[in-house]
Order: C-alpha cells, then structure tokens, then sequence
C-alpha cells in the first residue's frame, strides 16, 4: 500500500517545488537597487548635506534599444515646422541661450529619447 | 532605452558605459556613473501654439506628417492603468492620472495637483524651504514653477491683463514680468530673470509611488 503512495508523494513534492520557484521568480528577475540621493550639490558633505539612501526595484520589460531612439535628429525650421506642428499638439519645449526647440510629445511616444544639440550643448530629451 | 523600469518610469543607459540612468530622478542608478546626477534643463511642457507665441523663431525636431497619433492616447485617460507594472502606493484623494506638478523631489516632495492649480492661476508658495511661485495656463495644462527670491528678496505675484495679454506682476516693486519665462520686462527690476524650479508634470499615481510621503497643495 506505502508504495502507492509513493507516486503521489513525488507529484506532490514537484508540484510544491514548482509553486515556490513561481512565487519568488518574479523576485529573481527585479534586482533591488539602492540609490543615494543627495539634497542638492555637497559633494564634499558639507554641514548642510544630507542624502539619504532609496531602496527602488528594477523591472525588465523589454530588450535594450526595443525602442530605438532619435540620434542626429533632423530639425525644421518654424516655417517649415508650421506644416505639420498643430496649435494644440502637445510639445516639449526648450530654450537654451537664445535657442528655441520644440519636440513633438506624440512623436516622442514612440521613439522615448532624443539624443540632439542645442546652442552647442549635447541634451538628452526624455518622454 | 533600456526596456527597464524603476515605478513604471523610464531607465535609460548610455552607450559609452551601458550605465543606467532613472529618468525621474535624473540619477545614475547602476554601473560606473551610478549616483551621478544628470543635470536637469528646463523644459516645458506646453502646446505648439502657446510655444510659438513665446518663441516665434523656434525650431523644432521633424515629424513625417501633421498626425497627432500617439501610442499612449487611450493610456493617458484610463484611471484603471496606473502604468506597465502597476502602483505600489493606493493614495485615493486624487484620481490615479489627475496631473500634478511635482516639485520638491528628494529634497521635500511637494505636488500641485492641476485642479488645484486651475482655480488659482497663479501661486506663492514655498518647496523645499524655497520660495515658489507657479503658473498655469488652463487650454494646455502647462504648469511651470520657479523660485520667486531674486537677489535675497521675496517677491510675491499677481496675474494681471495689460493690453490684451497676461502679466506677472510683483506686489514688491510692481515689475512687470512675463509668465511664461519669468524675464521682467518693465519696471524697477526689468532685465531680471527668475530661476526655474526642477519639475515634472507627472500622473498622481506615479508622483506617489516615488514620495507617498509628499506634501500635497490645497490638502492639508
């Protein structure tokens, strides 16, 4: 009789085995990251300093460059920007030394960064 | 992008060390520039229109056609979507994508919730033991926030109309100051420049899983 049990024992026990690898798989895969964050610029740790360190959860979703981002983007001149910006698109805009640019948010959605030049400064733009 | 997230927000990385970045916290977060700070520009979150009235001369990154299509346009609104990965912090006094100002950040997180902002126009704050002043334009839901002390001094703001168009007005020495840049341009104190205060107009669930300890204006 012990040795009909012994089947269900072994299921059982692979069954178990297999709910606990679910449960914390989803832990293997999201690295804890702590990041210490520093109240504005004491990089000697002046009197004032005061950092305080984060613990965040990493999480992949998707492959590096899934989304491909905008290097060496083309810019348009207002005129020519005037063709296709709408009023009421919704646009991210920044001005550096003189220099106005204006990035579609809807054209962002789908490319996530910009990696351009403003009045000679390297930015990363981020939606 | 790195196809990671940090609370459903962007992780970049760079090519020259594949070091990751966090987007919201303009932080490096693993690798050789972790905890370096990535410095902050300040941008605005505004329409075309609006845009080009403040900078006709601005340039702009091409688009292929006029079409306002964008992926995320049914996520914007679904209150039953807070993100790719979820929420981790349920805060039900306001709606999961009502927007909010975030200002403050680590160093004494504060949100301004757009329905706040939208009765009010104009607010005189303080963030972070700074004082604050912040603006809202209602037809684009732009909100842009800087730091109202200039030379030592606080300065405190009124919206006024002046010629058809809308004015900052300090009750100090009664400069005229454009809203949207902060450049006073009429009055004892024309030629200055307010600084611009680091923020992000961000969805209130997200605002909360990073800081559900923030400090909320309009709530006490």
């Amino acid at each position: 009789m012990l040795s009909r049990l012994i089947p269900f024992a072994f299921v059982a026990f692979i069954v178990a085995a297999v709910v606990v690898l679910v449960v914390n798989f989803d832990n293997l895969s999201r690295p804890k990251l702590e990041i210490t964050v520093s109240s504005e610029d004491e990089p000697s740790g002046g009197a004032n300093a005061v950092s305080q360190t984060r613990e965040f959860e990493l999480v992949t979703v998707l492959a590096f460059d899934t989304i491909r981002s905008i290097d060496e983007p083309i810019i348009y001149e207002r005129e020519k920007a005037n063709t296709v910006y709408l009023d009421e698109e919704l646009i991210l805009g920044l001005e550096i030394d003189g220099e106005a640019r204006a990035y579609s948010v809807p054209l962002l959605s789908g490319r996530e960064i910009v990696n351009d030049t403003l009045a000679g400064i390297p930015i990363a733009i981020t939606w | 992008m790195s196809g990671k997230l940090i609370n459903n927000a962007l992780v970049m990385y760079d090519r020259e060390t594949r070091s990751l970045w966090s987007q919201f916290l303009s932080i490096g977060v693993q690798g050789e520039f972790e905890g370096v700070r990535l410095e902050t520009l300040p941008v605005v979150l505004t329409t075309w229109g609006e845009w080009t009235e403040q900078y006709p001369e601005t340039t702009a990154l091409m688009k292929p056609n006029s079409s306002l299509w964008d992926p995320y346009l049914g996520y914007y609104g679904d209150n039953s979507q807070p993100g790719i990965i979820g929420e981790k912090v349920k805060d039900e006094r306001f709606a999961r994508k009502e927007l909010v100002l975030g200002l403050g950040f680590d160093d004494g997180p504060k949100a301004f919730p757009h329905s706040e902002l939208r009765s009010k126009r104009v607010v005189n704050d303080e963030v972070a033991g700074e004082k604050a002043l912040i603006i809202f334009r209602e037809d684009s839901a732009t909100a842009i926030a800087f730091n109202r002390t200039l030379d030592g001094r606080d300065l405190t703001f009124d919206l006024i109309e002046l010629d058809e168009r809308e004015w900052l007005r300090d009750r100090e020495t009664d400069t005229l100051w454009i809203p949207f840049t902060g450049l006073a341009v009429d009055g004892p104190l024309a030629g200055s420049v307010l600084d611009r205060m680091h923020g992000a107009n961000v969805f209130w669930f997200a605002w909360t899983d990073f800081y559900p300890e923030t400090e909320v204006f309009g709530v006490s």
